[in-house]
């Protein structure tokens, strides 16, 4: 997928509006990455891209940019 | 996106290193031997002290026996091992839809310890309780937790405050540091608030009276079922209203009935209190009903709704009240607080309402057709 697919992804999956989610988005202003977000989240990219977390990778995840970073890790992001 | 139990629950089990069936093993009511633990995890996550004995306040709204009963309050904790994670509390309460009286449960205090917030620990109980109770309720939320309530239930407009000035005396004292000078400079817009107030007439039947009341009277137990058309709240009964206002440990709350010939019409429940933002005296009336029932539906004009509110606004005028707030949902309580001169501000509290049942769920989403008051939110204005 494109950057602007999963920043699209991203917004649904945190129910937020597209404009709110940009790569140098952080964690604190997205307001649905939170205790349901995160679940959320992680059930997503399993279930779409086979991809677990691991707890270090969960803990530092800060930002959109971080999440472009693991799609980036496990090839699933197009430049 | 699906957000059910199912899906989510096997992540927050490997993030806390759990199989899903012990995770379901370690949410439980708590019972006596973890209160001290509840205390402690709430104790934690206070921002300052609280106003309140935090012990008697638990003490008073859940039960911590270790009957497992589950037609009482109870606060439900995550427990692994010896470690109480997170937990939630749930209040039972009689739902009146339509004149049937059916049990919902009011979802609230949830904490998580912070070592693990953000794991998904408070959606995930939020989504447990709603694998295990059919109509589950949330009145109010804040900053952290109205994004995942407006995802994981259905949000309504709920309640919206009203405010009726009474003296601009301590605002101008305070705010506008005019000290001596406030006193005469509020004099004329104090006067012009009391004739405002006055020019709206309010037809009263002779023989009407208030009385400050020191117990519910068995009288309101058919108030909600009775007189209510195509509405939905929480039954008012006596049993209910004095376990909700009286024996709160939080809040000294007052009681007025209002009497018509010796038949109690209706009652208000209020509070008295100084305002930390104003340093004046304000009242907010917290709970109200009447006989006459929620007539917006038929249009009719509110008689003892106007009636009780009005006197009410005069009983907390002469206890020397500078503001009265009120919360409302309904038409008919927006007829009333409108006819009496209360404004209506932005802020509010939404309500949330989850419902496996699709018929009754559609019922419960006419944002409408909720009777609401301020009395319906659990954190008694703190």
């Amino acid at each position: 997928m494109t950057v602007n697919e999963a920043l699209r992804w991203f917004a649904e999956m945190f129910e937020e509006p597209e404009e709110n989610i940009a790569p140098d988005t952080k964690r604190e202003d997205i307001e649905g990455w939170d205790s349901l977000g995160i679940l959320t989240l992680m059930a997503e990219l399993d279930e779409r891209l086979d991809i677990t977390l691991s707890q270090e990778e969960l803990e530092n995840l800060s930002g959109i940019d971080d999440l472009l970073a693991v799609l980036r890790r496990h090839d699933a992001l197009t430049e | 996106m699906k957000l059910t139990l199912d899906r989510l629950g096997p992540y927050l089990a490997k993030s806390l290193g759990l199989s899903e069936e012990a995770m379901l093993g370690c949410f439980r009511p708590a019972t006596r031997g973890d209160f001290e633990q509840v205390v402690a995890l709430r104790r934690t996550l206070f921002t300052r002290t609280p106003r309140w004995n935090d012990n008697a306040y638990l003490r008073w709204r859940y039960d911590f026996s270790d009957d497992q009963s589950p037609v009482v309050n109870r606060f439900w904790i995550f427990k692994r091992g010896d470690e109480v994670l997170g937990g939630v509390g749930l209040e039972r309460v009689s739902l009146v839809v339509d004149g049937e009286v059916m049990t919902a449960h009011k979802s609230m205090d949830i904490v998580v310890v912070p070592a693990i917030d953000g794991k998904g620990l408070g959606a995930w109980m939020n989504l447990a309780l709603m694998e295990r109770y059919p109509v589950i309720l949330v009145v109010g939320s804040n900053q952290n937790s109205h994004k995942m309530l407006t995802r994981l239930f259905c949000e309504l407009p709920g309640l919206q405050v009203w405010k009726l000035p009474i003296s601009v005396r301590g605002t101008l004292k305070r705010r506008f540091r005019l000290g001596p000078l406030a006193a005469p400079l509020a004099f004329p817009v104090d006067l012009a608030l009391k004739l405002r107030r006055k020019s709206k007439p309010v037809q009263c039947p002779s023989g009407i009276e208030l009385q400050e009341l020191t117990a519910v009277p068995a009288d309101v137990d058919s108030y909600s079922k009775d007189s209510t058309r195509g509405s939905i709240l929480v039954d008012r009964t006596a049993e209910y209203l004095t376990w909700r206002f009286f024996e709160n440990p939080r809040r000294d709350y007052r009681l007025l009935g209002l009497y018509e010939k010796g038949a109690l019409m209706g009652y208000s429940v209020y509070r008295v209190y100084r305002s930390e933002e104003n340093d004046q005296i304000e009242a907010g009336i917290l709970d109200w009903f009447t006989t006459e029932g929620l007539c917006s539906a038929d249009g009719e004009k509110p008689k003892y709704g106007l009636i009780l509110l009005r006197e009410t606004v005069e009983h907390l005028v002469r206890k020397g009240a500078c503001m009265i707030h009120v919360s409302a949902s309904d038409e008919y309580s927006r007829k009333v607080l409108g006819g009496l001169e209360f404004r209506r501000r932005p802020e509010g509290s939404p309500l949330f309402v989850y419902c496996s049942q699709p018929e009754l769920r559609n019922r419960l989403l006419d944002g409408e057709s909720w009777f609401l008051t301020e009395g319906d939110e659990d954190t008694d204005g703190f």
